[in-house]
């Protein structure tokens, strides 16, 4: 395509001086052959009438009419003469030949007949005949002499020439004036387009190396002839191709270098990430079963009746134990959400709910913090997971009440666009805006840079941050030193639910005194903990260790309301094994719960598959409460 | 501009006058009409031959035309007026009525005619050395280069139809005949010289500008030529451009016999009668001659001619 181009452009550039050159020396051959021919054509003519003339001379002074024919029939022997006529000096024909319009010497002189002859393509000339002079030189030629008749004019000569052969031979020339121009056209342009080739050739072999070059391909070395007009470009290119091998190969190597070191590097920190979360896993694993412990064990606690000074010893180990707990949700949550397993069941939810569950939760830390939660009434509905939802706003709300030694904590909810956006405020402390981004890292604290464990372990926002990359929601964050923080989710808003599809979050209403609960818990303290606890509920607990000892209580006690089971059943028993087996035994879908620390992904899928509900240890016993009243509603 | 330049020649003459002593006149002025080789070389003879009959070269003023229409005050004390030509004489006959003039290089009708213009009242005090030949010289001549010519053509035109006379006399004399034509305004020269043709031996030119001239003489030639008529011409121009002959004067020994006559009146005071050249030359061509079949010796000729003129001088 672009050798089409270059070739047609530089066959024009070519041609066209060709063409423009042929055509102006064909026209200057031409007119300059007309102006020839007709100048001889004139000079004939004009020899012609003075031949006649001069050859008259003596014959008009003799009065020999004779002679003076055959003059004139000599005359019109000549090619292309029409007529020849012979007057004297007193304008009488003394001899003709041949035919002429007129016969009279006044009008064949006159300038209209010449020009009506032309029109004819005949010539007319009209000639003087004088008498031939002979130069005297004598003493007797300087006397003055008088004019005589003698030396006026003998007569004219009239003679009519045709312009046919002139005519036929300024066409002869004019057609030879073409057939030399298309010769030479034809010559020109042959030479042109040769020439175009000579040029266009090598630039077409050089703009196709290019071509190749720009696609990649170096592995071109065009030869060069010693004629080729671009030799020092061809050779600028084939040079130019090798280092360019040389350099793709030298690049890949070191591409090849550089990945395998990344690649190295990538395992290596895919290795540490990995370690990160079996130690998290392990370590929020291993700590969930006495923390899960001590917690029921402190909670049995609280409920004896004690002096004041107990009671508030006892307080103080509840919140230290609740903030340990916290703690080790953080961990379970970053480890579940690490594993990527984390189920999601978009659902409308309805956000006042939301809102108010979060505000129950919460309202209680703000206000011994000395701060007022305030959370405005909404209408709106949401499309969400509830649980996830919930947990992201209550890290939020948490986060906020942590930062905020003063003022209000708000959570608000309004319409944004087709969407909606939930915000939390504070007039807390505020985030710089260079650490806008940094805040949502794990394990990040602006303002605990010393380490205190009351503002948690910094994986709060992370987790916020997770889970609505998760759901699809966007989280944005608007903050300045000193002038408190608002962070917003911004997510689709939905239709409202019927009442009965609506997930609702509000516990079971009812105590669980009286429920029986088979308790299966391999781990002795756990299990007496969780069993002290329930007992203390108002609960009739039935205890065991594995599946034989829950099939002999159910054998025993009859079926249980609730059997309440612990995963890890020993070395190779799993709860949700023995729920079934009870189950089967039963004869019955006894409604039952599992407890576990695991958070891998096997783990939550099994769970997911068996449609069983899982409390995570350390199990809150408010949410073991809650989840009792529940199923027994 | 002519009369103040006048007037200042004529100061510087008489304050030269003053100082060399008496008035001095000049003796003789020649006057030319032109400056051609011809002139020159007549006047350069008239000088030679004057001087070497006595007169003094002082006396002798040699003028042109031109200078003297300027008005040179020497032309107007000299004795004698010398022309040299046709238009000299006739300025001079229109500017000097009085003073003594002698006519050269001029052909016998021009002087005529130059003498019936003027209004001098006295033509006594003119005279003319012709520059044509005597009619017997030349049928002297033809008689000795063609003795079997009898018969003479002769072409006149209106001025030398009046020499006539003259030739018919010497015709007469030598017992010859003649044919004749006379050329006439509006009618074509070819009758004439037809006429003039008609079984003559030769075609005598006659010295007449009306006849004989650049436009006429070549035709004249050619039909002589074919009526196989040689013609005698009265210059060597005309033999040169064909004619078979021709006795003529040249322009040297026209000065020298201008120079005698001068002498002649400033001796005797008495001026000569008007001449005929008493000097010739004969020149011939010989391709013509050849052509027609006659023998010619210019050499001999020209003796033979002299000797014969002489013999006729003898009493």
């Amino acid at each position: 395509m672009i050798g089409r181009s270059i070739r047609s452009r530089m066959a024009l550039a070519s041609v066209l001086p060709v063409l423009l050159v042929v055509l102006t020396m064909v026209s200057i051959f031409w007119q300059g052959r007309v102006q020839d021919l007709e100048e001889s054509h004139r000079q004939r003519v004009d020899l012609l009438a003075h031949q006649t003339a001069l050859f008259s001379a003596y014959g008009l002074f003799s009065g020999n009419t004779t002679s003076l024919q055959s003059v004139v029939q000599e005359m019109q022997r000549e090619p292309g003469v029409q007529s020849v006529r012979i007057f004297d000096a007193s304008g009488l024909a003394v001899a003709s030949s041949g035919r002429s319009a007129s016969q009279k010497l006044a009008e064949l002189s006159d300038a209209g007949y010449a020009a009506s002859q032309w029109q004819r393509n005949i010539d007319v000339r009209v000639e003087k005949i004088l008498p031939a002079v002979l130069p005297i030189e004598d003493l007797f030629s300087v006397s003055e002499l008088p004019k005589t008749l003698s030396s006026a004019e003998l007569g004219s000569a009239v003679i009519e020439v045709s312009r046919q052969a002139l005519e036929a031979r300024k066409r002869d020339a004019l057609l030879t004036a073409m057939w030399v121009g298309a010769a030479g056209m034809l010559l020109g342009g042959l030479l042109a387009f040769r020439l175009g080739d000579w040029v266009v050739g090598p630039l077409v072999r050089v703009s196709k190396m290019v071509n190749r070059i720009g696609q990649g391909d170096f592995s071109i070395a065009a030869p060069v002839a010693d004629n080729d007009p671009l030799q020092e470009l061809q050779n600028s290119l084939n040079q130019m191709a090798t280092r360019l091998a040389w350099g793709r190969d030298e690049l890949e190597r070191q591409v090849e270098t550089v990945t395998h070191e990344l690649r190295l590097k990538k395992e290596q920190a895919e290795s540490a990430t990995l370690a990160k979360s079996r130690f998290l896993a392990a370590a929020s694993h291993d700590l969930r079963q006495p923390s899960h412990a001590l917690g029921m064990f402190v909670a049995r606690l609280g409920q004896l009746p004690m002096d004041a000074q107990m009671r508030q010893l006892v307080d103080h180990l509840e919140i230290s134990v609740q903030a340990m707990q916290d703690l080790l949700d953080g961990l379970l949550d970053l480890s579940r959400l690490d594993s990527g397993n984390v189920p999601v069941r978009m659902s409308a939810v309805d956000l006042n709910e939301l809102l108010d569950s979060v505000r129950g939760a919460l309202e209680t830390t703000a206000e011994a913090k000395g701060l007022r939660l305030r959370v405005r009434p909404t209408a709106l509905w949401a499309l969400s997971d509830p649980l996830l939802l919930q947990r992201m706003l209550a890290n939020l709300v948490i986060n906020a009440i942590r930062y905020t030694e003063t003022g209000t904590v708000l959570v608000a909810c309004r319409r944004q666009g087709n969407g909606l956006r939930i915000e939390v405020w504070d007039s807390g402390i505020g985030i710089p805006s260079e650490h806008h981004e940094d805040v949502f890292k794990e394990f990040y604290q602006l303002a605990n840079r010393a380490g205190d464990r009351n503002f948690g372990l910094g994986l709060g926002l992370n987790i916020v941050q997770r889970s609505a990359h998760l759901l699809g929601h966007r989280i944005t964050l608007r903050s300045q030193p000193g002038h408190g923080t608002r962070f917003s989710i911004l997510l689709d808003t939905a239709m409202q639910a019927p009442p009965a599809a609506a997930h609702s979050l509000s516990s079971g209403l009812g105590d669980v005194s009286g429920m029986r609960i088979l308790l299966i818990e391999d781990n002795l303290d756990a299990r007496e903990a969780v069993q002290g606890l329930l007992q203390s509920w108002g609960c009739t607990v039935q205890v065991a260790a594995n599946q034989v000892e829950a099939l002999v209580q159910l054998e025993s006690a009859g079926a249980a309301d609730v059997i309440l089971s612990d995963y890890h059943l020993g070395a190779c028993e799993t709860g949700i094994a023995c729920i079934a087996a009870l189950r089967a035994q039963a004869g019955e879908p006894i409604p039952a719960c599992l407890m576990s620390g695991e958070t891998h992904a096997d783990f939550l899928q099994e769970v997911q598959a068996a449609h069983l509900p899982l409390l995570h240890k350390p199990v809150r016993p408010a949410k073991l409460r809650s989840l009792l009243r529940h199923m027994r509603a | 501009m002519a009369s103040l330049r006048w007037c200042l020649r004529a100061l510087v003459l008489v304050g030269l006058g003053g100082l060399l002593g008496p008035a001095w006149a000049l003796q003789v002025c020649v006057v030319s009409s032109d400056k051609g080789a011809a002139f020159q070389e007549a006047a350069d003879s008239f000088v030679q031959e004057a001087v070497r009959s006595g007169i003094a070269r002082q006396d002798i003023a040699v003028l042109s035309l031109a200078e003297y229409l300027d008005g040179d005050p020497r032309t107007a004390d000299s004795r004698l007026l010398v022309s040299l030509g046709t238009d000299a004489l006739r300025q001079l006959m229109l500017h000097n009525a009085k003073q003594v003039l002698i006519a050269g290089l001029i052909p016998r009708i021009a002087f005529e005619r130059v003498l019936q213009e003027s209004n001098r009242k006295n033509p006594s005090n003119v005279a003319a050395l012709y520059l044509d030949q005597p009619f017997g010289r030349q049928l002297d001549a033809l008689r000795l280069a063609m003795p079997t010519a009898r018969r003479i053509g002769v072409l006149w035109g209106p001025e030398s139809v009046t020499l006539q006379p003259l030739l018919t006399a010497a015709l007469q004399s030598r017992a010859m005949e003649w044919s004749e034509g006379q050329v006439s305004d509006n009618q074509p020269l070819i009758g004439a010289l037809r006429a003039a043709l008609h079984e003559a031996d030769v075609l005598l030119a006659v010295a007449d500008g009306n006849v004989f001239n650049p436009s006429t003489v070549s035709n004249i030639l050619l039909a002589s030529y074919r009526a196989k008529t040689p013609v005698m011409g009265f210059s060597p121009a005309y033999v040169k451009a064909g004619a078979l002959l021709s006795v003529h004067s040249t322009a040297t020994q026209a000065g020298v016999q201008l120079a005698s006559m001068a002498s002649r009146f400033l001796q005797t005071n008495t001026l000569p009668g008007n001449q005929y050249p008493l000097d010739f030359s004969l020149s011939g061509n010989d391709y013509v001659a050849h052509s027609l079949g006659i023998s010619l010796d210019i050499k001999a000729l020209s003796d033979r001619l002299r000797k014969l003129e002489k013999q006729e001088k003898r009493p």
